[in-house]
């Protein structure tokens, strides 16, 4: 009975081994500009079925925020700083 | 926002993607100093066999924000790369106003015959998906159309 258990062991680790060698893992370089609003940290994984899945998380900047922005902050690449800060956010 | 995505070396084809988020229609908004995570899958797209077939290239996968509209209507970055998103954020817009009109007009019925009309537009999907689910026009009705 003892020899059947090991046995099952065994297959499985094989199984897992041979699944976790023919994944790889890329770390996604962010190229965005460097006033860009948003920040990407993320890695990119070549699948066992040749599909490749993208896993990205975003961040936002303190003052380059997607939500609402104080009036006299402008567009794009101004950055107002403690004048957004005492504006509402949504 | 807009995000375009260049995958090398991972597959017998480079992936050169862009990625179009448009969250008007949601309830959350991504706020200042938070973060969210963003998934997706591609593929599949065959895995080299050889160093030759991948160009000897070592995997390398890089990613760019290009474009983000803030929610005072104020944008960053590339305005082109954001016209098809903008035009279907447009023509979503203006769907739920109609049907918001023919619920007001017609009432329940009329709202019910159009709503599942075929559409590619991802909010008028939502609200066709969350009456399938709820089977009750209700939470539809309530919903407010920045929040489906």
């Amino acid at each position: 009975m003892k020899i059947q258990i090991l046995v099952i062991f065994a297959v499985l680790v094989s199984v897992v081994s041979y699944g976790s060698a023919n994944v790889t893992r890329v770390t996604v370089n962010d190229t965005s500009r460097k006033d860009s609003p948003v920040r990407l940290i993320g890695e990119v994984v070549a699948t066992e079925d040749e599909s490749v899945l993208l896993s990205n998380s975003l961040t936002t900047n303190r003052h380059k925020h997607i939500a609402k922005r104080h009036p006299a902050c402008g567009d794009e690449n101004r950055d107002c700083g403690a004048l957004q800060d005492q504006y509402p956010r949504d | 926002m807009v995000m375009k995505i260049e995958i090398v070396g991972l597959c017998k084809i480079s992936i050169h993607e862009t990625s179009q988020d448009d969250i008007f229609f949601s309830a959350q908004v991504f706020e200042a100093g938070t973060s969210r995570a963003s998934n997706s899958s591609m593929g599949p797209c065959g895995r080299p066999h050889t160093e030759v077939e991948s160009g000897q290239r070592e995997p390398k996968a890089t990613a760019s924000v290009e474009f983000v509209q803030f929610t005072d209507g104020t944008t960053w970055g590339d305005s082109e790369l954001a016209e098809n998103i903008l035009r279907l954020r447009h023509l979503a817009y203006h769907e739920v106003k109609l049907l918001a009109q023919i619920s007001n007009t017609g009432g329940s019925q009329a709202f019910l015959d159009e709503l599942p009309k075929p559409t590619d537009l991802i909010p008028i999907d939502s609200m066709q998906q969350l009456y399938k689910e709820k089977g009750d026009i209700g939470p539809v009705n309530r919903s407010d159309p920045r929040r489906v």
